[in-house]
């Protein structure tokens, strides 16, 4: 794991605040409380897949500028479930976009799998997502087209892997999801459980060792919505995933082993 | 990348996004480009079968038609005016001595002048009658003096192009025969009722075409048209051999024309009737002088005023009254003469004055012909659209359409007559040169004929908005100076036209391709732009699942090609079904005619509205192919362009 950048030493952190001294200075003290709020850190014997160190996410709203993340710094080891919770607006989705590779900090760094995801290029980061990264979303995003075996294959088309290895991928992980009796369904013939399901089975086609989930019981009832919780502790038992869950449910928040919530863009547990 | 199966199971889905639209696309942009495969397969197919009928005829020969550029000039030269005013002066003064010797009472006001007044540029200019025998001898004096280029120079033009056969043939024209009269016998029998309406009419067909029509041709070039068994030559009992048109010989074999309307079967057996028999028709064709024609005309006249004045009983009879033959081309026959002594001799006196200043003795001989073969007839000037269209396509004529070889002309003295060394009046005797390739036909076209650069215009002033007359005389003078004493053409056959046809229409379709693509490039950007926009929030979970942003321009790379593919193929589909419905059309008609055009003796061939060229298909599917690119880019780069996050955050 590369050692992170003091921002009090960083020669480019004043650049990032357009020479704005009393906003450079502002940041450098909610990085100072976020680092004095660090969590305590869980499973310290597994090593640290995610390093989060002084993030800040900024963008202009019009002539607006907001502070989406402000300073954040997170350690996520390895196998871990994590609850990212936090009212609307609080920069909790923003933040698992930065751990995925879908967006980068303004400042500040996030290193997962010993890769300084904010450094990497393009073409460098859509590998990364396909091979290190799961993604599950609130709304499936399935292709309404493809049955739900090819469906699940996606990720591994874009890894070029062979037809035969993703299809017995695609097989065994439908069945591990319970959908091996819908495997030639189209999405439209599934209920909303089993397409969250489908969705969370084509996140781990290509293996992962990180699986990101973006309100995926959002659109679905309470009963459905354990049953995905359920199917992500499974998923981490089974495949030793490490599973970063943003939600607004207490419920779901409370099955993972750590909570950690934003307000204002900065961590407040 | 990702696999190219991938690519195209991923585009597939894109396939079944907005269908209604996508197909009212994709049959739009068949359709346009359907429209160029048809003209493609048609232009190819009628390329091809012409090809096919031609080595049947002229197809494979590569003739060029040399006439002389300076042809008329004695009409421009006012020395020849002169000239013909001073003949007819010195005749007049003749004429006055020996009306006096022999006792005539001559008027000199009487004569007809050797001009008319009316002519050139200004409208108020005399010009030379040529229908004068004196402005005819003045020509003739003019054209000894100055002689027109004839095969000789036409051999020495076309040495450097490798000319290898040359050929020659001699027109007949009204004027050229004075007041002569040549009449087809219908039946046998000569009508006088339009005696008088005789004209030169190059739009008339059947018998009536004939004086206008017939013509000498080197025996050679006749070949291709006659018919199986037969000679071409002037057989013992004097009958000479002609080439005649398809619809005189019909008329000849007391056949009905087919009616517009008939059948491509029962045209094809018309011909082949008509060529089985043809060979067996003879007809005779009555050649009056102009004397033995006035004749007629008098007693034509003196006809119409005894039937006018039928009951009339102050009408005393004229002394002396013709009347028309009884036996076909017979002379004028006197019915009526109650002249006295002295009027006969003072009658015989004027016909002794007549001759003796070049008048004819009334002669009149039948000349019988025997076909020996079958030409096409010319487009009519009233031809539907269609019969023009392939009258034109089918070109193997050889100038008129009704030849006798020009070797019958050294045995025949009417010929002679009728066909003399000098021709004058706009139709000169013609020379064919023979080249042995398209190309060295081509290059002599281009580099030793003469080309004026505009028309003439007609006599008297330039009409206002009308460009100023040129000097086609100075340009003619410099095509003569520069050693080129002919316009040249194409003749024939239409290989040379066709050659340029295909060279024209490659350049015409490859514009066409492009305007069509162009156009169908705007239509698929309408749609696919907008199958591509409504994409963007896939493209958004593509790009967080872990596609490149070339895997995503690859899968709509090729959507974009199975899009122009399907587009390509119904076009070459609608081009083709078109291009077979137009031959289920016309195809029999275009056979038929064909058939006819090139003297085919294979009566099996076909003529086919379409061909493959593999080239223009590869054309289309290249412009298709193209357009459905051109039409993705923009679109695809936009969406590329795009922020995932907020593609999958603005699409919840």
């Amino acid at each position: 794991m590369s050692k992170p950048t003091d921002p009090l030493i960083s020669k480019n952190y004043l650049r990032l605040f357009e020479g704005d001294l009393d906003a450079a200075i502002d940041s450098l003290r909610v990085a100072a409380a976020s680092q004095a709020k660090r969590p305590k850190q869980v499973n310290s014997d597994k090593p640290v897949l995610v390093s989060i160190n002084h993030v800040f996410k900024n963008y202009k709203l019009g002539r607006q500028k907001v502070e989406a993340v402000k300073g954040v710094t997170l350690d996520i080891r390895q196998g871990e479930f994590i609850a990212l919770t936090g009212p609307s607006g609080s920069g909790k989705s923003t933040l698992l976009q930065m751990i995925g590779g879908l967006d980068k900090p303004s400042s500040g760094q996030v290193v997962v799998d010993g890769q300084n995801i904010s450094k990497l290029s393009d073409r460098k980061l859509s590998v990364f997502r396909n091979k290190t990264v799961g993604f599950v979303f609130q709304f499936f995003y399935l292709q309404p087209f493809l049955g739900v075996k090819t469906n699940l294959e996606v990720p591994a088309m874009f890894a070029r892997t062979k037809r035969r290895a993703r299809g017995e991928r695609a097989v065994e992980l439908a069945e591990a999801v319970g959908l091996s009796d819908r495997i030639k369904h189209l999405p439209k013939e599934l209920s909303g459980g089993q397409m969250q399901r489908a969705a969370i089975a084509r996140a781990l086609l290509n293996k992962p060792k990180l699986l990101l989930a973006d309100e995926p019981t959002g659109n679905l009832d309470s009963t459905n919505g354990r049953a995905i919780i359920d199917l992500f502790e499974q998923v981490r038992r089974d495949f030793g995933t490490t599973i970063v869950v943003v939600t607004h449910d207490d419920a779901i928040a409370a099955r993972a082993d750590r909570i950690v919530s934003l307000k204002d863009g900065a961590l407040v547990t | 990348m990702i696999r190219l199966t991938d690519a195209a199971l991923l585009a597939y889905t894109k396939l079944r996004a907005r269908k209604v639209r996508l197909i009212v696309t994709v049959v739009i942009s068949s359709l346009l480009f359907g429209v160029l495969a048809l003209g493609s397969f048609v232009f190819r197919g009628v390329v091809s079968s012409t090809s096919s009928f031609a080595e049947e005829g002229f197809g494979k020969r590569y003739i060029l038609s040399a006439e002389s550029s300076s042809i008329g000039r004695y009409s421009e030269d006012k020395t020849v005016l002169e000239r013909a005013i001073a003949l007819q002066k010195d005749e007049i003064a003749r004429k006055k001595i020996e009306a006096k010797r022999i006792g005539i009472d001559y008027d000199p006001t009487t004569e007809r002048l050797v001009y008319q007044d009316g002519g050139g540029q200004s409208g108020n200019e005399r010009y030379l009658d040529q229908t004068h025998p004196l402005a005819l001898q003045a020509i003739n004096e003019y054209l000894i003096a100055h002689p027109e280029p004839g095969l000789p120079e036409l051999k020495k033009l076309s040495a450097p192009y490798g000319g290898k056969n040359f050929y020659e043939s001699r027109y007949i024209a009204g004027f050229d025969i004075g007041s002569s009269k040549l009449k087809v016998l219908k039946d046998g029998k000569e009508s006088f009722e339009e005696n008088n309406q005789q004209n030169f009419n190059p739009f008339s067909q059947g018998l009536d075409s004939f004086t206008s029509s017939w013509s000498l041709l080197s025996g050679d070039l006749l070949k291709t048209f006659t018919l199986d068994g037969t000679v071409p030559e002037i057989s013992k009992d004097g009958v000479l051999p002609i080439v005649a048109p398809y619809s005189a010989v019909e008329q000849l074999l007391k056949l009905k024309p087919l009616p517009a309307s008939a059948s491509a079967s029962s045209r094809l057996e018309r011909l082949k009737d008509v060529r089985a028999r043809a060979g067996s028709v003879e007809f005779n064709v009555c050649s009056r002088n102009a004397s033995s024609t006035d004749l007629i005309n008098q007693a034509l006249s003196s006809k119409r005023e005894l039937e006018q004045n039928k009951s009339n009983k102050n009408y005393e009879k004229p002394s002396l009254i013709y009347d028309t033959p009884t036996e076909p081309c017979g002379a004028a026959r006197i019915i009526r003469d109650v002249r006295t002594n002295d009027e006969k001799v003072m009658s015989a006196k004027w016909d002794t004055f007549r001759q003796l200043f070049g008048q004819e003795v009334p002669a009149q001989t039948i000349l019988r012909f025997r076909v020996v073969g079958v030409a096409p007839d010319p487009p009519g000037f009233n031809a539907a659209f269609l019969d023009g269209l392939i009258g034109s396509i089918l070109t193997s004529y050889i100038g008129v359409n009704w030849y006798t070889p020009l070797e019958a002309r050294k045995a025949n003295p009417a010929l002679q007559n009728l066909f003399p060394d000098q021709q004058i009046n706009g139709r000169a005797n013609s020379f064919y040169a023979e080249l042995p390739t398209a190309d060295s036909a081509k290059k002599m076209l281009d580099g030793a004929s003469c080309d004026l650069n505009s028309f003439s215009g007609m006599p008297g002033p330039v009409p206002e908005g009308l460009p100023p007359v040129v000097d086609i005389n100075g340009q003619v003078d410099d095509c003569v100076k520069s050693g080129k004493p002919f316009y040249l053409m194409p003749y024939g056959s239409s290989s040379l036209a066709i050659n340029d046809l295909q060279k024209g229409f490659s350049k015409v379709f490859k514009i066409a391709a492009l305007v069509v693509m162009a156009i169908a490039a705007i239509i698929l950007m309408g749609t696919l732009g907008r199958i591509i926009a409504d994409a963007r929030r896939e493209t958004a979970v593509f790009r967080a699942i872990g596609a490149k942003r070339l895997d995503i321009a690859q899968v709509y790379v090729t959507y974009a090609l199975v899009i122009s593919l399907m587009i390509g193929l119904c076009a070459i589909l609608t081009g083709f079904g078109l291009s077979q419905i137009a031959q289920s059309k016309w195809g029999a008609q275009f056979t038929v005619k064909a058939l006819v055009a090139y003297n085919a003796r294979d009566l099996t061939r076909e003529f086919h509205l379409y061909a493959w060229s593999s080239r223009d298909l590869l054309y289309i599917m290249l412009a298709a192919i193209v357009a459905g690119l051109v039409s993705t880019i923009l679109p695809l780069l936009r969406n590329l362009r795009r922020n995932p996050i907020r593609d999958m955050r603005d699409e919840n």
